[in-house]
């Protein structure tokens, strides 16, 4: 029978010729770009690590002394610090709140803040240091914990980091990753480590290790720490906003419609006022969309479609053309007990195994490509296609990569082409075999 | 002859309605991704509302500065121009019949005292900024030489900015405040497209009302600060080269006698075409890179349908292949029958790329919040309430319709030269021999 088929499709090469081209390159064009799915999708199933459903971001303007709107009278530090106190207080107290406090914004401390601060994190063994590097999170109180729910890596819980007090003892929090990295099997905590979280390298002690956690979701999570972040005073308010965690299931437009509407005017103290709101998943969105994240997947996701489109049309069209040449066959092969079901299956096939003759050297071409570097993808920590020593993940070991990806475009396409080879088979069954017979 | 050729093809096109209709959907297929290419790339560089000087301008907004003692100072630093570096390397220029500094930022407007805080976008600007583009006043005109010497705190801005603040377009003369600081309103303009890279914004004003504008730094040699854009208008594109040789010059003469830092501009000032492929600050579009990228995107966007159709030609030559016979018998030579297929193909790919065009319209309406962006390494999202709108000029020009031919005319010989040249090498007899087979 397969015999019979490859026979078939080498008489006809003449047209299979086209259609096995075109095959051939969408093969590699999709590969690209189910790789970079792959990629994505496989990057997007590790944990976040937090939380960041129903958490907002307020952030406070100040009426200077050039403004309208100043007020000479609330100047004075103690004034202002008091009126801060009273502007996260109202949003604590506001309907549906259920942890806000002030926290430390800059360098990447809140989630998708884009910014990012990375130290080198080092463990001192017999003189000979150990160093990674880690993203730097200045916290400013538990509340931290509870609002976007980094979690310990111990009992899974957000309360256990929130009861430490990073201001105490020269406590620190690190991720898993960075647990890993430094002390291999052994549990770091109450070990000393160096690190630099914005005063220069200092010594700290590991108060609890946390789960790991990714900076972007469709990123390798990155090692973390996180210390106490400087005291808010007057001169760098700047540098501080307020976070919070509303109920679960609050509706979020209607939230922060209500929101502007009723605090707008309470939150005019002094002269702080409310600059504005905005949902975490929304920062994360924008970033994503800054870092021309959002128009690569859609891009890519275009030409998926694209090629995909174009296998269709030409599956059909070349054995649609075919199938109607082939009608005094086609009739022959009734007359002689084919069934309709063997024949459209036949001709189903028939479609397959060209296009699985087409794989072979677009694979090549593939392995070339994935060779030579020329795809590396920027949303990978580790940008270069090769195999990372020791990675736990899939996507950093060449071999399985290559596999996995080209098994992914394989089903992808050759659904594609099931679909599109069995409507012209289908009417070509549907001829009735006297009818088709008439053309001899 | 031709006439003919096309009531033939018309013929033919009717007989085979499913041939047809597949070939002009593949052939479509192919030209609306091109096409969309195309209208973006005519929305970026041609002349439309209010940049009209477009294939006219130049512009500048980064600036290198490498340490000239590397024990001294370790790294060469990058960043926008500053108000000295545009004094010294572009306002004393002679070549460009106008040339201009734009700064811009954000902030809110309002009514004083009122809670209604609008976001706007703003540009601070001078008076030449006004001739180098067009805008359309509804009311009252830009701010005057005297008012921008004097840093007197007038703005312009946005028909539907004014409608948000007080409810009419009728506000010259009226005041509002912008971060807080009363601005006094001399000019309304019409809307401003999100699309206009250079223009768009909400309120403009003279950016000699914001403090410490020139103010130096005496870090890198104060070339660095905070002007997004130096704009040269030249008298005609033939004076680019002239403009960039006395850039280049002042470049020199900073450089000759500086102690600690040199300037270097990689390549600016920039015509239309390479500016929008300018991202960093440290380092120049690779305009050879992007040109081939484009062409092997192209490319490979014709490609992939091309092969559909030579598939789906060479089905239909062998069908052909008894009339090709009869007609050679009569005398008809190969290359009259070649023209003769190919001006049938045409039409077919003619209203492929008819509907392909319609297509690519359609694509750009859905798409349009985010296209623009497509290919940008950094791009920033949309602002809350702005609105991407294209306008007819934008879409329906004789460029684009020129570009459809052209792309249709290279889509046909692309995808029935081979079959139409395989089927007629073969002898008369052949082709006769098969039909009655």
């Amino acid at each position: 029978m397969l015999q019979h088929i490859f026979r078939q499709i080498w008489a006809q090469r003449k047209y299979n010729g086209w259609i096995f081209i075109e095959l051939m390159i969408v093969f590699v064009l999709v590969w690209v770009l189910t790789d970079y799915a792959f990629v994505m999708l496989h990057n997007k199933s590790i944990p976040q690590g937090f939380d960041i459903n129903d958490t907002y971001l307020v952030t406070y303007g100040i009426y200077g002394d050039e403004t309208s709107r100043y007020n000479p009278q609330e100047s004075d530090s103690v004034k202002i610090m008091e009126n801060l106190d009273l502007f996260v207080r109202k949003i604590k107290e506001y309907k549906n709140v259920e942890y806000a406090d002030l926290t430390y914004l800059p360098w990447g401390s809140v989630p998708f803040s884009g910014g990012q601060n990375r130290t080198s994190v080092k463990k001192y063994n017999d003189g000979d240091p150990t160093e990674v590097f880690a993203e730097t999170k200045n916290v400013r109180s538990g509340d931290f914990f509870r609002i976007f729910r980094y979690t310990s890596a111990k009992d899974g819980s957000w309360e256990r980091p929130a009861g430490i007090d990073l201001y105490q003892n020269n406590s620190i929090l690190i991720t898993r990753k960075v647990e890993r990295e430094l002390f291999k099997n052994e549990s770091a905590i109450g070990k000393t480590i160096t690190a630099d979280i914005g005063d220069g390298p200092r010594n700290y002690v590991v108060a609890d290790v946390l789960n790991d956690q990714k900076r972007f979701d469709y990123r390798l999570p990155e090692g973390g720490v996180f210390g106490e972040s400087p005291s808010a005073t007057p001169d760098n308010l700047t540098g501080f906003g307020v976070c919070f965690r509303v109920k679960q299931g609050t509706p979020e437009k209607q939230f922060i419609l209500n929101f502007r509407k009723e605090m707008t005017k309470q939150l005019r103290i002094g002269n702080f006022y409310l600059k504005n709101i905005e949902p975490f998943h929304q920062r994360k969105e924008n970033l994503r969309y800054e870092l021309g994240i959002t128009n690569e997947v859609r891009t890519r996701t275009a030409l998926m479609i694209f090629f995909l489109l174009n296998i269709a049309l030409g599956i059909i069209a070349t054995f649609w053309f075919r199938n109607e040449t082939r009608r005094s066959e086609i009739g022959l092969r009734m007359a002689m007990g084919s069934t309709r079901a063997t024949l459209q299956r036949q001709f189903i096939t028939e479609a397959v195994l060209l296009f699985t003759l087409a794989v072979i050297p677009a694979l090549i071409i593939n392995y070339v490509i994935a060779r030579a570097g020329m795809i590396e993808l920027n949303i990978d920590l580790h940008r270069k296609y090769e195999t990372v020593v020791g990675s736990p993940y899939i996507t950093q070991h060449f071999t399985w990569r290559f596999l996995v990806a080209s098994l992914m475009t394989y089903l992808l396409l050759v659904v594609i082409v099931l679909f599109s080879a069995w409507l012209p088979a289908y009417k070509a069954s549907k001829v009735h075999p006297v009818e088709a017979l008439r053309d001899e | 002859m031709l006439q003919q050729y096309f009531k033939q093809a018309w013929q033919l096109i009717r007989q085979n309605k499913l041939f047809s209709s597949i070939y002009v959907i593949g052939t479509a297929l192919g030209i609306s991704m091109v096409m969309v290419l195309a209208i973006l790339n005519h929305i970026k560089t041609a002349n439309i509302y209010p940049e009209y000087n477009r294939n006219k301008m130049m512009y500048a907004k980064t600036i290198s500065m490498a340490p000239v003692d590397t024990a001294r100072f370790k790294y060469t630093n990058s960043g926008n121009l500053s108000y000295k570096a545009a004094r010294l390397l572009f306002m004393p220029l002679e070549t460009p019949e106008r040339i201009s500094v734009m700064m811009s930022g954000s902030n809110f407007a309002s009514l004083p005292n009122d809670d209604n805080l609008v976001n706007v976008k703003s540009r601070y600007v001078d008076t030449a900024y006004w001739e180098i583009f067009n805008f359309r006043f509804l009311s009252g005109k830009p701010f005057s030489n005297a008012d921008f010497r004097s840093g007197l705190q007038v703005v312009v801005i946005t028909e539907s900015l004014a409608k948000n603040i007080f409810g009419s377009s009728e506000a010259v003369g009226k005041y509002l405040e912008y971060g807080f600081k009363p601005y006094r309103i001399v000019g309304v303009v019409k809307d401003i497209s999100y699309v206009m890279e250079e223009t768009y914004a909400q309120i403009w004003m003279p950016y000699t009302c914001i403090e410490d504008y020139d103010k130096e730094w005496s870090e890198r040699g104060g070339m660095i600060g905070d002007i997004s854009r130096v704009y040269l208008l030249a008298h005609s594109p033939s004076d680019f080269e002239s403009i960039r040789n006395e850039v280049n010059e002042n470049v020199h003469r900073y450089n000759a006698q500086a102690t600690d830092w040199k300037a270097d501009l990689m390549g600016q000032p920039d015509i239309q075409s390479v500016a929008i492929h300018r991202y960093w600050s440290n380092e120049g579009p690779d305009m050879i890179k992007i040109r081939i990228q484009n062409c092997l995107l192209i490319f490979l966007l014709l490609l992939v349908p091309a092969l559909n159709l030579s598939g789906m030609n060479s089905t239909r030559m062998e069908r052909r292949l008894g009339e090709m016979g009869v007609r050679k018998a009569f005398g008809a030579s190969r290359s009259k029958l070649t023209n003769q297929v190919l001006t049938e193909n045409l039409l077919l790919t003619g209203l492929g790329g008819l509907a392909g065009l319609l297509f690519s319209y359609l694509i750009l309406l859905f798409t349009r919040d985010w296209i623009l962006d497509m290919g940008r390494q950094y791009s920033s999202s949309l602002p809350e309430g702005a609105s991407v709108d294209f306008s007819a000029t934008m879409l329906f020009n004789g460029k684009i319709f020129l570009i459809i031919l052209l792309v249709c005319l290279v889509m046909n010989i692309l995808s029935a030269l081979i079959p139409v040249y395989r089927s007629l090498r073969k002898h008369i007899t052949d082709s006769l021999y098969i039909k009655y087979n």
